[in-house]
């Protein structure tokens, strides 16, 4: 399914990204570019940092040092003309992150709120959509994900399944530009894991800007147009799926892809 | 004329029923200015409670001093504060309202620490959820966090009611005629010591009584409907 994205114009320049936690450095020096229409997925140990990258994409996670530019905007603030560093504001942060979905291991759903008004809110509240509108859309999105008949079951009632299909609908409602996904199958068994990954897969073929971390390798194979691995916070290698998967250069990449192969133990 | 006295155990029942509309009132009265405060407390300790989550580091530390103040003092020095100093920057409030202003500032500050313990208590998913969709800090406040927390609110709000209410006795000593006020009056105009204190400790039980059920109502619907909400990455 690859194309080729060579072509295509920078969405996402991540540059010299790092942050540590206390002692332990979770990123290192982390540089990555994706293209509008690219399907990148990240892999890697837990705790290699892959998730952090994603958080401090979106600033839920403020980065130490680095810089991260969506769509040619700085993100987290700007330099004035004086060279000085200017924080965004609460309000320009949240306009920024408007921009970037974000699909989280542990789904977190608004557990107040049906399916239909977890879809329904940021239009209407954020976008100011109105109510009819966004929830008419909220409503599209959900069969998008295939739970029509769903939309008003409170998220507790819900499998853990039809709950990340929820906030994968909940994300897209906001149109963004960007779709982070941190871990989506990592919480669900493997016949939920199907269900989740099928509709990732749909995105993928609708050209959506994908970055995701996940271990499903095989989904990974499928569906990236790059592949980059990751080991204590440093991206050690970035390529193809065929470039990282048959012919993985770096020893730690080696080493990780082995515990997947068969007959491993 | 005087009726003679119908005794029961030496308590003179018919001057007990008698003093008992006068008593129901005071106790309505009691009741009112407690819910009163109850209420100005909220909706003061709402914005508070969570600015004093989510607000700069600053106004935190500012709403934490305020509440240690409150809670860290006794409660009569509240009252007195309000009845002695506010007419000294030229607020002049009856005894009703002195009261309630007092009630208030006492409710204010166990109410911000129920409303900072609830909000804390919602998983910090359903923050970051919210943030990552695009809203600011007061709309994940007031869409997000509050709708939750407020369930979990409930259970501690009935009881600081009947904090409130065992607090306002002490308005007795601004002559507001609320309950513990007028029995007083009536012991000293009268004598009847044991009578009066019965009566003015049962109907004191009877509501704390009943709201303690009500409490308890409450924590026990919350808590079941608190299981089937939260947690969501265990299922």
């Amino acid at each position: 399914m690859d194309e080729g994205h060579s072509s295509e114009p920078v969405l996402l320049r991540i540059e010299h990204l790092h942050k540590r936690f206390g002692t332990t450095a979770a990123l290192v020096d982390a540089s990555l570019t994706v293209r509008r229409g690219e399907r990148v997925v990240l892999i890697g140990s837990s705790g290699s940092g892959k998730s952090t990258l994603l958080r401090c994409i979106n600033h839920l996670e403020v980065p130490d040092q680095g810089s991260i530019w969506l769509d040619g905007e700085f993100m987290g603030g700007r330099f004035a003309a004086d060279g000085r560093w200017i924080q965004a504001s609460g309000g320009e942060l949240a306009r920024q992150r408007r921009h970037i979905g974000m699909v989280f291991q542990s789904f977190n759903l608004f557990a107040h709120l049906s399916a239909l008004d977890n879809v329904a809110l940021g239009p209407q509240w954020i976008l100011k959509r109105p109510k009819a509108l966004a929830r008419a859309q909220a409503r599209q999105l959900l069969a998008k994900v295939h739970l029509a008949g769903h939309e008003h079951k409170l998220p507790a009632q819900l499998s853990g399944g039809q709950q990340q299909r929820v906030a994968i609908a909940r994300a897209l409602a906001m149109e963004p530009k960007l779709m982070l996904f941190d871990e989506p199958t990592s919480a669900l068994d493997p016949r939920l894991t199907r269900e989740v990954l099928e509709v990732m897969l749909e995105l993928a073929r609708e050209q959506t800007t994908m970055l995701v971390v996940t271990h499903e390798l095989g989904f990974a194979r499928q569906v990236a147009d790059t592949v980059g691995f990751l080991e204590e916070g440093r991206i050690v290698e970035v390529g193809t799926p065929e470039q990282i998967f048959d012919r993985p250069q770096h020893p730690s990449t080696q080493a990780f892809l082995n515990c997947f192969s068969p007959g491993g133990l | 004329m005087e009726d003679t006295p119908l005794l029961f155990a030496g308590l003179d029942v018919r001057f007990m029923v008698e003093i008992f509309p006068r008593m129901v009132q005071a106790l309505l009265v009691t009741v009112q200015i407690s819910a009163l405060a109850l209420l100005l407390g909220i909706v003061l300790g709402i914005p508070l409670g969570g600015l004093r989550v989510i607000g700069p580091r600053p106004l935190q530390l500012l709403i934490q001093g305020l509440v240690s103040y409150i809670r860290g003092t006794p409660q009569i020095l509240h009252f007195l504060v309000v009845y002695f100093a506010l007419p000294g920057v030229g607020i002049l409030l009856d005894e009703y309202w002195t009261g309630v202003v007092a009630l208030t500032v006492i409710a204010v500050g166990y109410e911000v620490e129920i409303v900072r313990a609830a909000i804390e208590s919602v998983h910090k998913g359903q923050r970051e959820a919210a943030l990552a969709q695009g809203m600011t800090e007061p709309m994940a406040f007031w869409l997000i966090l509050l709708p939750q927390a407020t369930r979990r609110m409930l259970p501690a709000l009935t009881n600081e009611l009947i904090n409130v209410i065992k607090a306002s006795a002490l308005l007795s000593v601004i002559a507001v005629n609320e309950l513990t006020k007028v029995g007083n009056a009536i012991i000293y105009n009268t004598f009847y010591f044991v009578e009066v204190l019965l009566e003015v400790a049962v109907l004191y039980m009877l509501v704390i009584g009943a709201l303690s059920w009500l409490s308890n109502y409450l924590e026990n619907k919350v808590f079941s409907f608190g299981t089937a909400l939260s947690t969501p990455e265990t299922r």
